[in-house]
């Protein structure tokens, strides 16, 4: 009788065992897994010194003209 | 013998037991994640009329003959026939500068580097979003101690809807402030970057926070389910309206830069942002091209690189099909619509498909053609912005352009020909887009917009607006039969909105001149409100009265799937972890956001 249990108690360490090594792994391994994120060399500084501030946008006796210019107009940033 | 087999038999199942709950909890996330990103495949468009408050879709619904309506959703465009309406509000942030002005053009950064989040914090800044902080100017103008840093939108000054007050004569008799909704007006990148985020930010703020911190937008979070994403503008690809979808950057006016550098809108939306998030829409449909996009001589042709770079656009052209960015690329020419067509039937967004298509009319500032008001393209090539700018200055006489960047010994009938030969209409860009994506079998995100309308309220330009207002609604329709051929309003959610409002107001009158007389006439013949039918502004005498836009709210047309917008009105939002008090009978912007996402994160229907 006490044999069975024991054999018993010994299947269930073994599937409890095997049960843990699955968790760990499921929370461990995705990590593992994350693409890896991608690094370039965008030569920041030069190109912030080559630009350093925005052009101004259109002059005008027409202060809303200047508004919206600024938004509709504006040249780009890095012109 | 066979006892002892049986005995390390059940030992071997137990073993195999427990391998297989290993195998099963391993590699269970790699082999139901796509299950589960593959999602519930349903489609959701977003269509944004720039500019379109509810008085400018009024202007098209009249012109199209619908009966005088004073309130509500209206009828006449196929818009209005969708089932859900609802108003929203727009307004965005306000932060101080260092001269002590509170100005929406302000991020919490002190601007002194003008890469994006590079500048530190405005010394003594935290966020306060109460009290609503609308200013005394467009672009902020209050000064002062305890203000708070969200404009907010007050019904009781403003009105409670867009049809209360109908018109800023009645404002004072009402108890409202004709001033008020000129005050503070959020501007296209501010409020796009609600609508796919969720999060209020500054004038200009490209998908970026109040800090300038990255945001994750609408069509990022499509993609992460396995969907495919679109973009389509009437406008330039790289304008605030398309350019908050697919960038993080801190200005609106950071279009394009020379490979390999990042930090602006084109780059980002085909490669990846400074910190690698992807956004790599499957489609990207609009205007922008170099060609005489800004010639108002009236000879051309003349290349100027504005919206894309030069390296950019010879990369592309001249490698079409394989350039380095991986995109099939059209640009304008011959047959366009034909052409765009035809290579939209080619392109499997399951195999990795992807179409960039560039246009532009010549001497339009990079925009599609302008229909005008009765489809005659009377207004191709010329500049989008001469009427108001020429009337103010000019005692409300306009002066506005005439003349196009004609070619060599072209004549003005054939530019306007060409012009119309060599690039698609918004419609024609909007079933491309779908015909892509709607083989993607997870659903897709889309948005198409209507972004000249903007320009022409700008100009305080009826024809232009009603024209352009008419290539939108059409756009929709297109949509509209296109969802009732691909899954129904089960597997399709629409939602067509603006961004923003303008501050035009219609007179009873109006139907009866547009009959009369024509939008044409209206537009550039008659300089009084009483003659015109229409004015711009708060001022009812002067008819070219205000060329910005307004903080009014906004209506939103909905219907399908699981969009439930109704949820969410006279609720608040959440904004930098505090609590903002909704507004009794409206939604705000980001309430559509996250009636959008929930859309698409939704569980599958049975």
């Amino acid at each position: 009788m006490t044999s069975t249990v024991r054999k018993s108690l010994r299947r269930l360490a073994w599937f409890m065992a095997g049960l843990l090594c699955a968790v760990l792994c499921a929370i461990a391994l995705p990590s593992v897994w994350q693409p890896a994120t991608a690094t370039q060399d965008i030569g920041y500084a030069a190109m912030l010194e080559a630009n350093p501030q925005p052009r101004s946008v259109i002059s005008s006796r027409n202060p809303e003209f200047e508004a919206m210019a600024a938004s509709h107009l504006e040249p780009n940033f890095y012109q | 013998m066979i006892s002892r087999f049986r005995q390390h038999l059940r030992w071997l199942s137990t073993l195999m037991a427990s391998l297989l709950c290993t195998i099963w909890f391993v590699c269970g996330p790699v082999t139901t994640l796509p299950a589960a990103a593959a999602g519930n495949g349903v489609n959701v468009i977003l269509m944004i009329g720039d500019g379109m408050g509810w008085e400018m879709a009024r202007a098209a619904a009249l012109a199209k003959g619908a009966p005088l309506y004073k309130r509500g959703k209206g009828r006449g465009l196929s818009f209005q026939n969708l089932a859900g309406y609802s108003l929203a509000t727009t307004y965005g942030t306000t932060v101080q500068g260092a001269d002590g002005r509170f100005s929406t053009g302000n991020s919490a950064l002190d601007n002194s580097n003008p890469a994006t989040a590079a500048s530190p914090l405005r010394p003594g800044f935290s966020f306060k979003p109460l009290p609503f902080n609308p200013g005394t100017a467009s672009d902020g103008g209050a000064t002062g101690s305890g203000l708070g840093n969200l404009v907010g939108y007050e019904p009781k000054r403003g009105g409670p809807n867009p049809w209360t007050p109908i018109s800023p004569a009645l404002s004072a008799a009402g108890g409202y402030d004709k001033e008020y909704i000129k005050y503070s007006v959020p501007d296209s990148a501010n409020t796009a970057t609600t609508l796919y985020t969720g999060v209020k930010s500054y004038n200009n703020a490209m998908a970026v926070d109040l800090y300038e911190k990255d945001l994750k937008t609408i069509l990022q979070t499509a993609k992460d389910l396995g969907k495919s994403a679109g973009l389509v503008t009437s406008v330039p690809i790289t304008h605030a309206t398309p350019g908050a979808a697919t960038s993080t950057v801190n200005r609106r006016s950071k279009y394009d830069n020379d490979f390999p550098a990042l930090d602006n809108i084109l780059q980002e939306a085909l490669r990846q942002d400074e910190d690698g998030d992807t956004f790599l829409p499957e489609v990207l449909l609009g205007g922008g091209h170099p060609l005489d996009f800004e010639n108002r001589t009236n000879a051309g042709p003349i290349y100027n690189y504005v919206y894309i770079k030069k390296s950019t656009y010879d990369e592309l052209s001249t490698k079409p099909t394989s350039n380095r960015y991986g995109y099939t690329f059209l640009e304008r020419g011959p047959n366009a619509a034909r052409k765009l067509a035809t290579t939209a039937k080619t392109i499997d967004p399951e195999k990795g498909g992807k179409l960039f298509g560039l246009y532009g009319a010549r001497g339009q500032n990079g925009n599609l053609p302008t229909a005008s008001a009765n489809g005659d393209y009377s207004s191709t090539g010329l500049d989008n912005f001469s009427l108001q700018t020429t009337a103010v200055p000019n005692n409300q006489v306009p002066t506005p352009d005439q003349t196009r960047p004609l070619a060599p010994g072209e004549t003005v009938a054939q530019f306007i020909a060409k012009e119309r030969n060599e690039n698609p209409r918004l419609v024609d860009l909007t079933q491309a887009a779908l015909d892509v994506l709607g083989k993607d079998k997870d659903g897709f995100w889309l948005m198409v917009e209507g972004g000249d309308i903007d320009w022409a309220c700008h100009d305080n330009s009826l024809d232009n607006l009603i024209g352009t207002m008419n290539e939108f609604d059409a756009a929709v329709q297109a949509t509209i039969s296109w969802i009732d051929t691909h899954g129904g309003w089960r597997k399709n959610v629409l939602v067509v909105s603006a961004d923003h409002d303008h501050y035009l107001t219609l007179n009873d009158n109006l139907p009866d001149l547009l009959k009369a007389k024509g939008p044409e006439a209206l537009t550039f013949q008659e300089n009084k409100p009483a003659g015109a039918g229409h004015f711009w502004g708060s001022d009812p005498s002067i008819k070219y009265g205000w060329g910005s836009h307004s903080n009014r709210p906004v209506p939103v047309y909905y219907q399908g799937g699981a969009f439930r917008l109704a949820d969410y009105v006279g609720k608040g939002y959440k904004a930098y972890g505090a609590d903002v008090p909704g507004i009794p009978g409206l939604v705000d912007q980001s309430h559509i956001y996250q009636a959008m996402r929930a859309a698409l994160t939704a569980p599958a229907r049975p």
